[in-house]
């Protein structure tokens, strides 16, 4: 009872999601394409949400920062593109080569953070947005050769949107790819998504893992242990921006595009919606809060918009779908604060 | 007379569990009351009752009447008790850490510059001046040597305790004063100290509330006793009939046999040479300390809180800056070097703590009882799966469960079984597993600070034992910083007494007790 007491907002979620599953179908809405659907984009997204877990269970907060991490994928991927990669050992390529920058990046986000601790959450938002605007500089002047990618005219800087389907667009959604009477299932992109959980989920078991947990939940107690704090949480924060950049290519390679510019600057908050959905809560954070979060966010996303634009005016979906998952978040900040309150 | 506060048939249920049945107190002005039991006997219970905590009334509420002054009243919350004039003294503090003495003790009665006053209540401004001056003058009271201006987050746990105390002790409608254990972080003279100041606010009128598990203190100042055991009132002492063996007796149903030290074992060999050891730690330094720790010794570190006990482990284990030179065992060991801590060398050589303040550094409270055992062992390297390489750190689930089992039936740890999270067990409980997690790094010197600190005396006599047997059977050579001197004596070799941050005496465990508190406030001779 104590137990189902604790996931009252995912359980409201669940229920609100098994609603509009009964009215979709109620309309005539192809349900199994959306829940196909759902499944997609819980490839396509989770990693991006499990590139909080790392930071969150060393006690550096939610991942505000994220930008970090992508900018080093899209950095990886303008460079396979540029290099003229194809295929899944195309994305293969753009995975390897963005994990130098990650860890680049990751360094120097870590020694920000350092510096100011408790308040790493805002520090991270706004970094991430100064990093930003940087990289649009770069994209502009970047000496990339490759004609697809750049503006036709002028022959120079990078164009806001590159079309990965010569490339290694949709290569791990079309692996193992199974099809029925409009529905599909992409077998390998969620093996791959599983796979990403499943080596997080180890890590949290090896002795380095161990560290993070305590140097997240009690430092005074990691300290006397012998852990070295500041290389620790400097790992979780370079983990984490691995993550995100790896979260990034299974995106962008699900999308079909790569998206530059102002793009990334987002994109931290649905991945943080989808971490607080799964029923993270100012502590601890786990592996399977990622996949029920990320599960419960897409497939909302999913199925509110064509159910509003079917029996309201088809602008209201939008609306609806944030105010929906935008007022679970705040459910569960408000659940969590009273929780907290508790003493628990 | 009227009482002050009269409780009747008090019953309090968790689920099913029953925490106090039946119990009946009345307090009067003018008295000392105490109140005594284990824990777990619902001690705690009660005056979470009495001073309104949330938690009571969440977890279903109690039956029973409540009188205050003549009228029934119910404790809704802990401002609603503040209100009736209860003041409370905790035994895990509830201070703010980020602020001044001084402003932990007038917090929420601020004092305001008059010509603020006009302003209203939300936007006159703080006399800070008047407030350091009223708070300096309820802490000489206490006749604690303390800057109001100093920050309590970096207080040593026993300078805490004063502040908390001051608070209370200063508010004016105070009408009861609940104390939960105040005198566990003091030393016997402080506690004395502390205890004529309580006679003398009850003899202003003023009911007072003792909870202690140090009897001798109960017998010697508290006019009438309660005591509690499984939630019921098994016995109420009058001041004629306080007697220490029955009042212990009643407590546990049973009669305790001391621990004692047998004859000293300890070889002249030198295992740690200390020499010109400086601790810079905020409220409690360090200077120049030279000393030898013999293997196989137990030596008592003790002083007045504020002088420096609590130091010498802190230093010794890289947790503060540090200075001076340490030989163990012949290789020179450095604490504190660069600006970096070197915990993980002095682990690795050998020398653990068991910390003062286990809720807030000793103990991972949401983890399991195996992980907080062997976790500090683990980023040691040790119970790792054999086959697989070490720099991949891959635990192995059957040495580190083998290793918990073992040491919670060494150490005699209550629990439903390893995986139980630590937060549930209790306090002597707690204890252990802390001493078990230094124990499995297999320390060569083990520090330990205020070893039976908030812990009934059933479990501290096992937890004595226990460091006992650890010395004789396993030749750990023991460094036991503490403000209880009758323990000291009992179990240690020699004890080392500071003044000041510097060395004041070093005394054999038999020595009386007037030169012990000569030592103590500065007047000590070496022997």
């Amino acid at each position: 009872m104590h137990h189902l007491r604790q996931h009252i907002p995912q359980c409201i979620i669940s229920l609100f999601l098994l609603l509009l599953i009964l009215l979709a179908h109620s309309v005539g809405l192809p349900v199994a394409a959306l829940l196909s659907d759902a499944l997609v984009r819980l490839g396509m997204n989770g990693v991006l949400t499990l590139a909080m877990l790392p930071m969150v269970r060393a006690g550096a907060g939610l991942n505000f920062g994220l930008p970090f991490g992508i900018i080093a994928g899209l950095l990886g991927m303008t460079l396979a593109v540029n290099f003229r990669f194809t295929g899944l050992y195309g994305f293969a390529g753009a995975l390897l080569l963005s994990l130098p920058f990650a860890m680049l990046l990751g360094w120097l986000y870590a020694r920000l953070l350092n510096r100011v601790r408790g308040r790493e959450e805002i520090a991270g938002i706004f970094a991430g947005f100064s990093l930003i605007f940087v990289m649009n500089f770069f994209w502009s002047v970047a000496p990339f050769t490759n004609p697809a990618m750049l503006w036709p005219i002028g022959g120079q800087g990078l164009r806001p949107t590159v079309n990965l389907q010569p490339y290694f667009g949709k290569s791990l959604n079309k692996l193992l790819l199974v099809t029925g009477d409009g529905w599909q299932l992409p077998l390998g992109l969620l093996a791959a998504f599983f796979l990403l959980c499943a080596v997080v989920h180890c890590f949290f078991r090896l002795r380095l893992g161990r560290a993070m947990i305590a140097v997240g939940d009690n430092e005074d107690f990691a300290r006397l242990a012998g852990v070295n704090i500041q290389r620790t949480r400097t790992v979780a924060i370079m983990l984490s921006t691995v993550l995100a950049a790896l979260g990034i290519c299974f995106y962008a390679q699900s999308y079909g595009f790569l998206e530059l510019y102002d793009a990334p600057l987002l994109l931290a908050f649905p991945a943080a919606s989808s971490l607080l959905l799964g029923g993270y809560a100012g502590a601890g954070g786990s592996v399977g809060q990622v996949v029920l979060g990320t599960l419960l966010f897409q497939t909302l996303y999913v199925f509110t918009g064509p159910l509003a634009n079917e029996l309201l005016a088809p602008q209201v979906s939008e609306i609806l779908r944030s105010l929906i998952t935008n007022s679970v978040i705040l459910y569960s900040l408000f659940y969590e604060g009273r929780r907290r309150r508790a003493g628990k | 007379m009227e009482p002050t506060l009269r409780l009747r048939n008090i019953t309090k249920k968790y689920g099913r569990h029953i925490a106090l049945q039946n119990v009946d107190l009345d307090l009067y002005p003018g008295e000392i009351h105490g109140l005594v039991g284990e824990n777990g006997a619902g001690k705690s219970t009660l005056l979470g009752i009495l001073a309104g905590q949330p938690e009571i009334s969440r977890s279903g509420g109690f039956s029973g009447s409540v009188c205050w002054q003549g009228c029934p009243v119910t404790f809704s919350s802990p401002a609603a008790a503040a209100r009736l004039g209860i003041g409370m003294v905790n035994q895990d503090f509830a201070l703010l850490p980020t602020l001044t003495i001084a402003e932990n003790i007038r917090a929420g009665r601020e004092s305001i510059l008059p010509w603020s006053r006009r302003l209203g209540q939300w936007l006159a401004c703080i006399d800070t001046r008047q407030d350091l001056k009223l708070s300096a003058a309820v802490l000489s009271r206490l006749q604690v040597r303390a800057d109001p201006a100093w920050i309590t987050g970096r207080l040593p746990v026993s300078l805490r305790q004063f502040v908390e105390l001051a608070r209370e002790i200063s508010k004016s409608q105070l009408q009861l004063l609940i104390l939960d254990e105040p005198t566990a972080a003091l030393t016997p003279s402080d506690a004395t100290h502390l205890l004529s100041v309580l006679a003398e606010i009850a003899a202003d009128g003023v009911a007072v509330l003792l909870v202690s598990h140090r009897l001798e203190e109960i017998t010697a100042c508290c006019r009438r006793v309660t005591v509690l055991r499984n939630g019921r009132t098994v016995a109420r002492y009058a001041h004629g009939e306080l007697n220490l063996r029955q009042i212990a007796a009643s407590m546990l149903g049973r009669l305790t046999v001391e621990s004692r030290r047998r004859p000293s074992r300890a070889s002249a060999e030198t295992l740690l040479d200390v020499s010109n050891f400086s601790v810079n730690m905020s409220g409690d330094t360090l200077h120049n300390l030279t000393f030898r720790l013999q293997r196989g010794e137990i030596l008592g570190i003790t002083s007045l809180p504020g002088h420096g006990r609590s130091a010498v482990g802190n230093g010794m284990l890289g947790l503060f800056p540090s200075s001076g030179e340490l030989k163990f065992d012949g290789a020179t060991l450095t604490p504190w070097s660069n600006g970096a801590p070197n915990t993980a060398a002095m682990l690795a050589a050998g020398i653990c703590l068991v910390p003062d303040d286990r809720r807030q550094s000793g103990l991972l409270l949401q983890r399991s009882i195996e992980e907080n055992i062997t976790f500090a062992a683990v980023q040691q390297g040790k119970f790792l799966q054999p086959r697989l390489p070490k720099w991949l750190g891959w635990l192995s689930h059957r040495q580190t469960a083998a290793c918990a089992t073992a040491f919670v039936r060494q150490l005699d740890i209550r629990c439903r079984d390893i995986h139980q999270p630590v937060r549930e067990l209790s306090g002597g409980n707690q204890q252990k597993v802390c001493l078990a997690q230094a124990l499995a790094l297999g320390p060569r010197v083990l520090f330990l600070h205020e070893p039976t600190r908030g812990v009934d005396i059933g479990a501290k006599e096992m937890l004595l034992q226990a460091l006992l047997n650890l010395n004789e059977d396993q030749g750990i050579t023991l460094v036991v910083a503490s403000g209880e001197l009758a323990e000291l004596k009992r179990i240690c070799d020699r004890i080392l007494v500071l003044y000041e941050g510097r060395i004041s005496a070093i005394l054999p465990p038999d020595c009386p007790e007037p030169q012990l508190a000569l030592a103590l406030a500065g007047k000590g001779e070496s022997f």
